[in-house]
């Protein structure tokens, strides 16, 4: 190399190291500057994006097998801001293909793209048959594919997102929608199972970071589905008694109806329907239907006077504590006093010399406030007690209620609060409770806890949900004595109550109906419990008709009710008839009970 | 014979020395320029199976909604209601409690309880089971077929 030339290379060499100099120098600057932490936070932001893994809420199914509440796939519609092109077009063709409101959509796709608004959503909820319409909005161009998530072949609609998401879906609508509660779009839960069980059902949703680099990308992590539930429900039973009482209300002109059918042995409700109901699918409508705080479920969440019915809990409490015995003898003389208050019988008559069979059969008050008095109230308390009054029965139903029982030694308790309660006056319960009290009766005195879940399904394995007992308010025979005594009462006044061929044993409730000056005039709450066959008990029925105008009767309404459910259960069932009737079901009107 | 020493007068022909350097320069930027591009085809392979796995993994939730999707269909299809109009459309009418006869089987304990999983805490057999190539160990394998031809050796039994 020649030496004169030597002094070029020199340049150069020189000119690139301090070009490198140079870089290496602002490399480090940069790295070292006040900026480098905000740049490291911005680089961090964009190579990942958050996202939140939700599980699949679980699925409720019926005790068959057959779904009640599952999933169903809808799309959120949102808007890229910094994608879009048109604004106009893209309000017009929501509102033409959607549904979507033109303004509120041009307003938010309207709004200028910044680091703070990215994305906004316009529509959610919307079905696959909407999002169909936009996928394919263009007829020249091809469609875009369902798992795209952009909704149009349109350039003028590039900017829009249909991102598929699960929502809930009740293929059978309002069947067991009382009991089964609704989901609303946050995925919450309201009322009934899907209240109860928010937390199993909607299992846990995880947040996770996904790599905007290919390179980076890891497996997400498995997120459980949620569990489960199966009902302790038969789809069939609730479908006939939703039927049944619908038909009954009509017939009656009823304000609204409750009905209750429960395995006596297990607890497990068969079916429990009440009114009004709504499809599930159409949730947004609650406000419109279930005005003035009507309870979303009658059956756990309402209280009412129950009026005869109680009289159950009175006998037995007598008959257990060796008060009296069905034969021990009472002279009706039409009226009793107690309290400071006069006692009437439901038809201001005198009965005469009646047996406490009679007494039941003919549903006397004045019988019943004599044995609450000969009781006493220390033991007729206690025995409202151990029967589960005054507490929530534990139902795994949200919304339960406790009802309303007043105790001696309570500021607003009068003695004739004792002989109002031992005919089902002036005592509140819900529906609920007077099931899981009757329970007695059938399982020798052992008292069993309604439940409505029947098995869980969580983690690829099935929970078995087991029966509970709530203790043992009566023995054994005091509870065989008082179904026995039941039956032949509705045998003895040919009740409307009665099947042919099953033995049964239950009770009529006409109560009146308090206000804050007494009691409205003309109006009652007629309500019936009953059980059979008596020899093994395969079902405990409760119904409840509210207001009825056709008769204030509940032998006349309530009666007639109970019997249809009965005679289609038994069917479902399959139960054969085993029994040939002493009083032949009679058409005549009211007998003796009320 | 007497032995000859001969002396280079310079190290290398100065030529020699550039070509030299050269040399080492061009085979440091191949071997840069070689881990440059396995590198860059790692990454790209990389890069593309990762592409592949995030589509799968999108593929597999929009699936798995799929199946929710079509299980709520064949709900609706086969809801209650929907049923009883089929069975009506097809002339079935409810049955009257008159019209039902009863015949009593002995032994017959009614449906059976719904099982949709395996119950919790019991034994379940269904389970398909890895085979054990794909599990044991080259000493296991070994050992295995010591034991086979009855040699003991490395099992100890």
């Amino acid at each position: 190399m020649p030496r004169e030339h030597m002094w070029r290379y020199l340049v150069m060499a020189g000119f690139f190291a301090i070009f490198g100099a140079l870089i290496l120098y602002k490399t480090y600057s940069i790295q070292t500057s006040p900026q480098a932490e905000v740049f490291l936070r911005q680089g961090e932001f964009y190579s990942r994006e958050r996202g939140i893994i939700q599980p699949p809420r679980g699925i409720i199914y019926d005790r068959n097998g057959n779904i009640l509440a599952g999933n169903r796939t809808v799309y959120e519609i949102g808007v890229d801001l910094a994608s879009v092109r048109d604004p106009h077009a893209i309000a017009l063709a929501l509102s033409a293909l959607v549904g979507a409101d033109y303004n509120t959509v041009l307003e938010r796709a309207s709004i200028p793209a910044s680091p703070t608004s990215v994305y906004v959503v316009l529509a959610s909820y919307v079905l696959p048959e909407k999002v169909n319409l936009l996928k394919s909005y263009d007829v020249t161009r091809e469609a875009e594919p369902m798992d795209s998530t952009r909704c149009s072949n349109d350039p003028a609609l590039y900017a829009l997102r249909c991102e598929a998401q699960l929502a809930r879906s009740y293929p059978e609508r309002d069947l067991a929608s009382n009991l089964l509660g609704f989901v609303n779009r946050e995925s919450l839960g309201y009322f009934g199972v899907e209240q109860q069980y928010q937390s199993l059902l909607a299992g846990e949703p995880e947040s996770i970071w996904i790599p905007v680099a290919p390179t980076q990308v890891q497996a997400r992590p498995e997120v459980p589905a949620g569990a489960s539930l199966v009902l302790t429900i038969d789809r069939e039973i609730q479908a006939m008694v939703e039927d049944t009482l619908d038909a009954h209300i009509t017939r009656t002109g009823a304000e609204s109806g409750t009905a209750i059918v429960m395995d006596p042995k297990t607890g497990e409700l068969l079916a429990m329907a009440s009114t009004p109901r709504m499809d599930l699918n159409e949730f947004q409508n609650y406000g419109d239907i279930y005005t003035n705080e009507v309870p979303y479920n009658r059956a756990v969440g309402e209280i009412y006077e129950p009026g005869s019915i109680f009289k159950v809990i009175t006998a037995a409490a007598a008959l257990d504590q060796g008060v009296v015995t069905p034969e021990t003898e009472y002279e009706d003389r039409g009226v009793y006093t107690i309290g400071g208050i006069t006692i009437r019988n439901w038809n201001n008559r005198a009965w005469g010399l009646q047996t406490v069979q009679g007494c039941m059969q003919h549903s006397l008050n004045v019988c019943l406030a004599w044995m609450g008095e000969k009781l006493g109230q220390e033991k007729f308390y206690e025995y409202i007690d151990r029967f589960g009054f005054g507490h929530q029965t534990g139902v795994d139903l949200a919304g339960e209620q406790s009802g309303t029982v007043k105790r001696p030694g309570d500021p607003n308790w009068y003695l004739a609060d004792l002989g109002a309660n031992t005919f089902g006056q002036g005592i509140a319960v819900t529906p609920i409770q007077m099931v899981m009290s009757v329970s007695a009766f059938v399982n020798d005195g052992q008292m069993v806890i309604p439940h409505i879940v029947k098995a869980v399904i969580q983690d690829g394995s099935q929970y078995n949900v087991s029966t509970q007992y709530a203790g043992q308010p009566i023995s054994a025979e005091t509870a065989r004595t008082m179904t026995e005594m039941l039956a032949t009462s509705l045998e003895g006044e040919s009740s409307l109550a009665m099947v042919s061929g099953y033995r049964l044993a239950g009770k009529t409730g006409t109560a009146q109906i308090p206000v804050p000056t007494g009691y409205e005039e003309n109006q009652t709450n007629t309500s019936f419990i009953g059980w059979g066959p008596v020899e093994n008990p395969r079902f405990i029925v409760f119904v409840w008709l509210e207001r009825p105008e056709t008769s204030t009767w509940a032998s006349e309404v309530a009666s007639p009710l109970f019997a249809d459910i009965v005679e289609r259960l038994v069917v479902l069932q399959g139960i054969p008839p085993n029994y040939q009737n002493i009083g032949t079901v009679s058409n005549s009107g009211a007998g003796g009970q009320q | 014979m007497r032995n000859k020493s001969y002396i280079q007068a310079h190290s290398q022909t100065p030529w020699r020395r550039q070509m030299q350097m050269i040399g080492f320069f061009a085979a440091a930027v191949a071997a840069l320029a070689l881990l440059a591009g396995l590198y860059l085809n790692v990454t790209a392979r990389a890069s593309t199976i990762g592409r592949h796995v995030q589509s799968l993994q999108n593929e597999r939730i929009r699936l798995q909604q799929q199946i929710e999707n079509m299980e709520s269909q064949l709900a609706s299809l086969t809801s209650n209601e929907a049923m009883q109009a089929r069975a009506e459309q097809s002339g079935f009418a409810p049955v009257q409690p008159a019209a039902v006869t009863y015949l009593t089987v002995e032994g017959y304990r009614g449906r059976a309880s719904l099982q949709l999983a395996p119950r919790a805490g019991g034994q379940f057999t269904g389970v398909p089971r890895l085979p054990e190539a794909y599990t044991e160990s080259l000493l296991d394998w070994v050992g295995k077929l010591f034991d086979e031809y009855g040699f003991g050796l490395l099992g100890g039994y």
